[in-house]
C-alpha cells in the first residue's frame, strides 16, 4: 500500500509538470510561430521563450527521483 | 573572441576617390560609417555629405537594370554540368562605356532567346501533360472504336466513369434504352483500378439528347483539348499518340539548345552578375562618403590588426596623397562598434550557435569558445552511449566531405562530429554500447550505470549545473571589472556568496558535512542577501534565480535517462520477438528511433542550458554587425 502510494506521488510529480510544461509551450509556441513569420531573425529568442517552461517538468522529475529513492 | 576594432578616417583629394573607393573595396577591411556623429560638431559649409553626380546615377540606373537582366538569364538557365570555355562577356577591365556598347545588346538579345525558348518547353510540356491524361482513355477506348462500324446514321460519344460511381451504369443503360428505343450499345473497358472508360453508340438523331442525359447524370464525357476537340475519337486518339511522340522531341532539342547557351554563357554571366555587384555597391557606397571644396572624408571601423596592411595598401597606391589615421570614439558610438567574431578553426563552426541570438555587444565576451567545450560536453553527457555516438560520428564524417563547399553542413558537421566523439567518451564511462548490449559484450562502467545510479548521476548533473553557472558568473565578472561597474561586480560577487552557502547548507543539510555546515551556510546565504541589494537595488534579487538554474541542469541527467531507457527498451523488444531476424530488425528500427530523438532533444537541451542559463550572467546582446565594403569574388560558380 505504502509503495504504491509513493509510486502514485512520483507519478503525480512528474505526471502533472508534464501537463503544465505543454500547456505553456502550447500557447507560447504559437505566438513565436507567428513571431518567427513576421520576423525570422526572432527565432534564437523565439527558441528560448519556447524552451523556458520545461524547467518545470525537470523540477516535476527531480521530485519524483526523490520520492523515490528518499522514501522508499 | 570579439575582434579588437579602430575607428579610422580616411582623405584625399576628391579626384582620387574612385580609386581610392576601389582599392578598399579590393581590400575589403573597412565596414564604412554612414553617421558618425563627431562629424555633426562639424560645420556643414565646411563637410558635408558626398553628393553623387547625375552621370554616376544613370550609370548605376543603368548596371541596375542590366543585372536584372543577368539574374533573369541565369534564372531561366540550366547550370552547366561542368567548367566548360564560356564566351566572354563579363568582368571588363577597361572603361564602363566600351563595356556597354559590347555587353548590353548581348544580353538583350541573349534574354529575348532564352525566354523564347522557356517559353517554348513551357508550351510543350503543358500539352504534353494534357494529353498524357488522355492517352491513358483513348488507348481503353481504341480497340472500341474499331469494332463500331463507320455508318452515317450512328453516332458515338466516349465516357469515363469513376469506379466509385459504377452505380450510374444501370441507369445511364435504362435512360439510353428509353431514350434510343434500346437502340444503343455501350462497351466498356477499364483505364486503371479507379477510371472505366465507355463508349456509347446511338442514332445520329439522339445525339443532343445523350449529351444533355450525361449533363444531367454527371457523367463525365471525355473532352479532347481544344486543337482535336472537333475530330472524331478514332482520329483524335491516332493525333495523340503522334503528338506524343513528337512532342518529347521537341522537348529534348529545346533542352539541347539551352544547355548550348549555358555552356556558352552561363559561368561568364555569373562573373558579369559579380561584376555588376561590384560595380554598383561602389556608387552606392559613396552617399556614405562626406567631402569638402577639394577633398573626400571617409569614416569607418577596421579591424586594428589590420590597419597596418590597410595603411601600407594606401601608401604603395597613393604615396602620401591619401591619408588614414584614427579617430578617438565618441561616448556615444560606443554601442555601435561593429562586433566581428574570430575564433580558433576548433571553435569557428560553434560561432553559428552564438550567431543564432543577436551578436554580443562590443567590449563584452563572446561566448563561442565556452559553448565549443561545454556543448559536446553535454551533449556526450546526455547521449553517452559508444554505439549511437560511433554512428553520429559517421553521419557526420560522411556529410562533411560531402558537403565540404557548403559552409552550413560543414560546421553543422563539425560541430556533431565533436559532440559524437563526446558521446564515445561518456558512453564508455557509462559502459554503454546500444544502452546494455555493451555490458552482455562484457563491457563495465568506469563511472556509473546509468539505470542503476540515479542519485550518483543526479549529483554529476549538478555539480556540471554548480561549475557552468559559475563559470557564467565569473564571466560575469569580468565584464563588470573591465566597465569598472562596482555596484555590478558587488551584485555578482554576492551572487557567487549565495551559491557557496546554499551548497555548503544543503551539503550539511544531507549529511555529507558536518552539521555546523548547516549554520556557516545560513550564514553565507544571509550575508549575501543585503550585499545583492547594495550591489544592484531590489532588481539584484534576481540574483537569486541561479540557484533555481543550477536544478535545471538536471535535465542533463533526466533526458539522458530517458535516451538509455529506450534503449534498453529496444534490447528488450528485439528479446521478446522470438526470432533472430525479427529481433534485430525490431531492436534495429527501436534504436534508430532513439537515435533520432538522440540528435534533436540532447542539440536542444544542450543549447537552452547555454541560451537560458549560462548567458544569463554575463551576455549582453545587441551587438552590431561587422560589415566590411568587400569585392564579391569573380568566381566561376552560381
Amino acid at each position: 500500500m505504502e509503495i504504491g502510494l509513493i509510486a502514485i506521488g512520483a507519478g503525480l510529480a512528474i505526471g502533472l509538470t508534464a501537463l503544465a510544461t505543454g500547456m505553456a509551450q502550447a500557447r507560447i509556441g504559437a505566438a513565436v510561430v507567428g513571431a518567427i513569420l513576421e520576423k525570422p531573425e526572432s527565432f534564437g529568442t523565439a527558441i528560448i521563450l519556447l524552451v523556458i517552461p520545461e524547467t518545470l517538468v525537470i523540477f516535476g522529475f527531480t521530485i519524483a527521483i526523490l520520492i523515490l529513492f528518499t522514501l522508499k | 573572441m570579439i575582434v579588437k576594432m579602430t575607428k579610422i578616417r580616411i582623405m584625399g583629394p576628391k579626384a582620387l576617390l574612385p580609386s581610392v573607393t576601389d582599392l578598399l573595396h579590393g581590400l575589403g577591411m573597412v565596414h564604412i560609417e554612414s553617421r558618425p556623429p563627431d562629424v555633426q560638431k562639424i560645420d556643414e559649409i565646411l563637410l558635408r555629405r558626398f553628393s553623387i553626380e547625375a552621370p554616376t546615377l544613370h550609370t548605376k540606373d543603368s548596371l541596375e537594370t542590366l543585372l536584372e537582366q543577368v539574374k533573369k538569364i541565369l534564372l531561366l538557365l540550366p547550370a552547366p554540368a561542368a567548367e566548360s570555355p564560356s564566351a566572354a562577356v563579363g568582368a571588363p577591365s577597361d572603361g564602363t562605356d566600351r563595356f556597354f556598347m559590347e555587353a548590353g545588346p548581348k544580353i538583350e538579345s541573349l534574354v529575348a532567346r532564352v525566354e523564347q525558348l522557356v517559353g517554348k518547353k513551357k508550351v510543350y510540356a503543358d500539352e504534353l501533360s494534357v494529353l498524357e491524361r488522355y492517352e491513358k482513355i483513348l488507348q481503353a477506348l481504341s480497340p472500341l472504336i474499331s469494332q463500331v462500324r463507320e455508318s452515317r446514321d450512328l453516332d458515338y460519344l466516349g465516357i469515363a466513369i469513376r469506379m466509385k460511381d459504377k452505380d450510374v451504369i444501370p441507369l445511364l443503360e435504362q435512360a439510353m434504352a428509353r431514350m434510343t428505343r434500346n437502340q444503343y450499345e455501350i462497351f466498356y473497358a477499364p483505364v486503371d483500378a479507379e477510371v472505366l472508360a465507355a463508349l456509347l453508340v446511338f442514332p445520329k438523331e439522339t445525339y443532343a439528347q445523350v449529351k444533355s442525359l450525361l449533363w444531367e447524370e454527371n457523367i463525365g464525357e471525355l473532352r479532347l483539348p481544344s486543337s482535336i476537340m472537333n475530330k472524331p475519337l478514332g482520329e483524335a486518339f491516332k493525333i495523340i499518340l503522334r503528338k506524343r511522340q513528337d512532342l518529347p522531341r521537341r522537348i529534348v532539342s529545346v533542352d539541347r539548345e539551352l544547355s548550348a547557351l549555358s555552356r556558352r554563357w552561363y559561368l561568364s554571366l555569373v562573373e558579369l552578375r559579380a561584376w555588376l555587384e561590384n560595380k554598383i555597391s561602389q556608387i552606392l557606397v559613396s552617399a556614405s562618403f562626406y567631402e569638402t571644396k577639394m577633398t573626400f572624408v571617409i569614416y569607418g571601423w577596421a579591424p586594428t590588426r589590420d590597419l597596418g596592411s590597410l595603411h601600407q595598401g594606401l601608401t604603395e597606391r597613393f604615396g602620401g596623397r591619401v591619408v588614414i589615421d584614427p579617430v578617438p570614439v565618441d561616448e556615444r558610438e560606443r554601442e555601435r562598434i561593429p562586433v566581428c567574431l574570430k575564433n580558433p578553426p576548433f571553435f569557428r563552426p560553434f560561432e553559428r550557435f552564438t550567431k543564432i541570438l543577436p551578436l554580443p555587444k562590443y567590449g563584452t565576451i563572446d561566448p563561442t569558445p565556452y559553448m565549443a567545450v561545454f556543448f559536446p560536453l553535454f551533449f556526450g553527457m546526455i547521449i553517452g552511449d559508444i554505439g549511437y555516438g560511433t554512428l553520429l560520428l559517421i553521419a557526420a564524417v560522411i556529410l562533411r566531405r560531402r558537403f565540404r563547399g557548403d559552409p552550413f553542413i560543414r560546421d553543422f558537421a563539425s560541430i556533431f562530429m565533436t559532440a559524437s566523439i563526446a558521446s564515445i567518451v561518456w558512453g564508455v564511462l557509462y559502459g554503454e554500447l546500444f544502452g546494455d548490449l555493451g555490458e552482455r559484450l562484457g563491457l563495465h562502467p568506469i563511472l556509473m550505470n546509468r539505470m542503476e545510479s540515479f542519485l550518483q548521476n543526479l549529483f554529476l548533473a549538478l555539480a556540471f549545473g554548480v561549475a557552468h553557472i559559475l563559470l557564467g558568473i565569473g564571466l560575469g565578472i569580468f565584464t563588470a571589472v573591465k566597465h569598472r561597474r562596482r555596484r555590478e561586480i558587488i551584485a555578482k560577487l554576492s551572487g557567487l556568496v549565495l551559491i557557496a552557502g546554499s551548497l555548503v547548507m544543503t551539503a550539511g543539510l544531507v549529511g555529507f558535512l558536518p552539521g555546523p555546515a548547516v549554520t556557516a551556510g545560513l550564514v553565507l546565504v544571509m550575508v549575501s542577501i543585503p550585499l545583492m541589494i547594495i550591489g544592484g537595488g531590489a532588481s539584484a534579487l534576481m540574483e537569486i534565480h541561479n540557484l533555481v538554474n543550477i536544478l535545471s541542469y538536471l535535465r542533463l541527467m533526466g533526458i539522458g535517462v530517458a535516451s538509455v531507457a529506450l534503449a534498453f527498451a529496444a534490447n528488450r523488444l528485439g528479446e521478446l520477438a522470438g526470432n533472430v531476424v525479427l529481433g534485430i530488425l525490431i531492436g534495429s528500427l527501436l534504436h534508430a528511433l532513439n537515435l533520432v530523438f538522440g540528435i534533436f532533444s540532447p542539440t536542444i537541451q544542450s543549447l537552452r542550458l547555454h541560451y537560458v542559463e549560462f548567458f544569463e550572467n554575463f551576455f549582453q546582446g545587441g551587438g552590431r554587425e561587422y560589415k566590411p565594403f568587400k569585392k564579391l569574388p569573380y568566381e566561376r560558380s552560381a
